[in-house]
């Protein structure tokens, strides 16, 4: 199973079945990597950069499990590389100052040699960044950097970081899946995905009316740097407006950020809508993949008016929703391979135990 | 002979008394044979029964009425073997049905969930200016419809007498009652290749198929048994099914020449869906594909269409095949013009419509409205039953403006 989260590292876990060759698995070694494509390819036919290109998914080894003679190699998502989220990883140690920086230059400073920088596009907003790093992970940095600047990032299977605003990184729009629990199907327009699982959580628990910004300033006290807020129309049971305060304490975000980083903050800490969707079919690749958005019909409750939608003859009113993680079993007919740190290939794949 | 019903499956085709009926609780088990003498009816009723399963359906058994009611059909199985000649004549396949009850119509009431809004439209009309519609079943009495107060409009279907509400708030969720042997009266249904289909599963006819709510009748056009591509529609004046007015689809003024495939994507009875696909062209076979989505409502005059063209942006059309004098319609709330009407009475006494909410060219000599350089053209067929002298919600203006007042619907079954 390969579990894939926005901005974060993920995890997989390929099962093995029990006439795996000693010799094939003894090749598998911590801190190489897992590559998998939709389709099994002749790994010999092809360069490492050209398998890295097409592959759907690699991740980085981080231990074998051995149960009744069958193994399990487990390991991350590329985002680990940044560092994990225990703070433990690359550290940046030299300090990064950064006055006035555009997205690009920030990553030329923040990125370590394991990932390089790929396809990167400034924000729409224009807005700089001036802060700086030390003594932290670039996942972290970079993460605290997107937060101030409104962007997100993505890290390829082939080492390579992506990062801008989230409508340009990823399909957020023009959404082209609809989940649905009665009559998917094709669509010249969508694709229409059935639907093992709907479930739609309301959570207020996360909701905040003002998030406040503060300075350690390292004697005990404390400076607040700024301060958003939102209006709102809950009342305690005696009348009064609600009022809830996330209080963050981040000494790198520069006075010039303060406002998108704030604002950023806020827009996070909200009555949560979560929805749970499973599917049978396997159809995450590169027209859908973690980060963009879908569509789900389920009325009453999956329902948006303000989206509009003709799918197979009917017009309808889905609910466009973000696909932030997404778990996706390995199924017959993939390529795992494992590769070494050298780039050299070894086929898995007639001895995965697929899991549907 | 006792009859049996489970869902739509004997409705057409008779389905004989079962030769045991199983209650424990609120679960029944109905074990039977299914007899007709036709092996392609035995064949058709098994495939309904089995599309059944998961289905909210009204069941009635003239034997024991205290059967009667609303279930869900948890499971249906087929036994076809040659020890009963299941496939020949005079044969017989076993069958069994497992049903959850819900309840009968003294302790159920049937909610219909709507969500709707206006469609997208260039004519600047807003939901409020909209005439959303809803229909229970003919014969469905204690119509709640919340907090709205719609328009009652009375129409005669092939079933009978439908009440029509128009206007309705289509945030709210009306309730209504009706006995489970007239819940598929007045209901969207789809026939194919003669037969009636309970589920999506169907052969591949599109040379015999219907599309019906007892108002609208469509069929297929054919040429020496062919299709031709054309529609064949049907509306019923409140006696009788009146003559067939024919429509074309054109695409960059070539005719739509024939419909390769039918699929059914819906099939409920407040609303059934069909597709018509065809290749762009036979010989040699191609890339593209040409695509109708036709849509039909419990209690609609019209149907509402989507047609979709897999190539570049091209011309198409809606038209009526024998030339027609037509008239522009504006409704109330409308920035111009969005469908036209015929001018005159026709033979039947009534008055086509052809209404699109998108940017269009209208040809009032001929009947015809043409969306310009798209791949996707909605419209909408209708009639004004009646011509000239059409009741109030009948009418072209409120036909158009019940098409843009979208409404999708789900029906469920709930304890008063």
């Amino acid at each position: 199973m390969i579990h894939e989260a926005v901005m974060a590292q993920g995890s997989f876990d390929i099962p093995l079945t029990v006439d795996t060759p000693w010799p094939l698995l003894s090749v598998v070694d911590d801190f190489g990597h897992i590559v998998i494509t939709d389709q099994w390819l002749e790994t010999g036919l092809f360069s490492d950069a050209a398998i890295l290109s097409v592959a759907r998914y690699s991740g980085v080894v981080l231990g074998v499990v051995y149960t009744d003679g069958k193994a399990q190699i487990r390991g991350a998502g590329m985002v680990w590389w940044l560092g994990n989220e225990s703070d433990v990883g690359p550290i940046i140690e030299a300090k990064q100052s950064m006055s006035g920086a555009t997205l690009d230059t920030c990553l030329t400073n923040l990125l370590p040699s394991a990932i390089t920088k790929g396809s990167v596009s400034e924000p729409a907003s224009a807005v700089t960044y001036t802060g700086q790093h030390q003594w932290e992970t670039p996942l972290s940095a970079i993460r605290t950097v997107s937060a101030a600047l409104g962007t997100e990032f993505r890290v390829n299977p082939d080492g390579t970081l992506d990062a801008a605003d989230s409508n340009v990184l990823f399909n957020i729009d023009s959404p082209t899946v609809v989940v649905m629990r009665d009559g998917w199907g094709s669509d010249p327009t969508y694709q229409g995905v059935p639907s093992d699982l709907i479930q739609s959580t309301r959570d207020a628990r996360t909701y905040v009316t003002q998030v406040i910004l503060l300075q350690d300033d390292l004697d005990g006290t404390f400076t607040n740097k700024g301060s958003d807020s939102r209006a709102t129309t809950y009342k305690d049971i005696h009348g009064n407006a609600m009022t809830r305060t996330f209080l963050t304490v981040d000494n790198s975000v520069d006075a010039t950020a303060v406002t998108t980083f704030l604002a950023t903050e806020l827009s996070e800490w909200v009555v949560e809508d979560l929805q749970d969707v499973d599917t049978s079919q396997v159809h995450s690749d590169a027209t859908f993949a973690v980060g963009d958005s879908f569509y789900v019909w389920d009325p009453p409750v999956m329902v948006d008016l303000t989206n509009q939608i003709t799918f197979r003859g009917d017009i309808i009113h889905p609910k466009k929703l973000r696909l932030l993680e997404a778990s996706w079993p390995l199924t017959d007919g993939m390529g795992v391979y494992y590769r070494d740190k050298d780039g050299t290939y070894t086929d898995l794949s007639r001895f995965v135990a697929w899991e549907k | 002979m006792a009859s049996l019903t489970i869902g739509r499956v004997g409705l057409d085709v008779t389905l004989e008394h079962p030769y045991s009926w199983d209650s424990s609780g609120r679960s029944d088990r109905v074990r039977g044979y299914i007899t007709d003498s036709t092996v392609a009816n035995r064949n058709a009723i098994r495939s309904e029964l089995v599309e059944q399963v998961g289905r909210l359906v009204a069941v009635t058994w003239t034997k024991d009425t205290t059967r009667d009611g609303f279930y869900i059909v948890r499971s249906a199985s087929v036994r076809s073997d040659v020890n009963r000649k299941s496939f020949e004549t005079d044969g017989l396949m076993e069958f069994t049905v497992d049903l959850d009850r819900i309840g009968s119509v003294g302790s159920v009431e049937l909610q219909s969930l709507i969500t709707g809004t206006v469609v997208a439209n260039d004519f600047g009309v807003i939901t409020t200016e909209t005439k959303p519609f809803h229909a229970p079943s003919v014969g469905a009495l204690t119509y709640d419809s919340g907090s709205g107060a719609p328009t009652v409009i009375e129409r005669t279907t092939s079933d009978g007498a439908i009440t029509v509400f128009e206007d309705i708030t289509d945030t709210e969720n009306p309730t209504w009652s009706v006995s489970p042997s007239t819940y598929y009266s007045g209901a969207a249904q789809i026939k194919v290749s003669s037969l009636l289909r309970s589920g999506l599963d169907a052969p591949n006819d599109p040379e015999d198929f219907e599309l019906s709510n007892g108002l609208v009748r469509l069929k297929p056009g054919t040429t020496a048994s062919v299709s031709d591509g054309t529609l064949e529609v049907e509306w019923y004046d409140g006696s009788a099914w009146d003559t067939a007015k024919v429509f074309y689809l054109t695409h960059a003024t070539v005719q739509i020449p024939r419909w390769h495939y039918i699929t059914i994507l819906r099939n409920t009875p407040e609303e059934c869906r069909i597709r018509l696909v065809r290749d762009a062209a036979e010989s040699p076979p191609t890339s593209y594909r040409h695509i109708l989505d036709i849509s039909l409502r419990r209690g609609s005059r019209f149907l509402a269409c989507y047609y979709t063209w897999t190539n570049t942006a091209i011309d198409m059309q809606i038209r009526v095949e024998t030339n027609e004098a037509s008239t522009a319609v504006t409704p109330t709330g409308a920035t111009g013009t969005f469908g036209i009407r015929a001018t005159s009475n026709d033979a039947s006494g009534n008055r086509f419509v052809l209404a699109c909410p998108k940017t269009q060219t209208q040809d009032l000599t001929n009947g015809r409205i043409t969306q310009a350089a798209t791949t996707t053209f909605p419209f909408m067929i209708g009639s004004e039953v009646g011509g000239s002298g059409a009741a109030s919600g009948d009418q072209a203006a409120d036909l158009m403006l019940q098409y843009l007042g979208w409404v999708s619907e789900t029906v469920r079954a709930v304890r008063r």
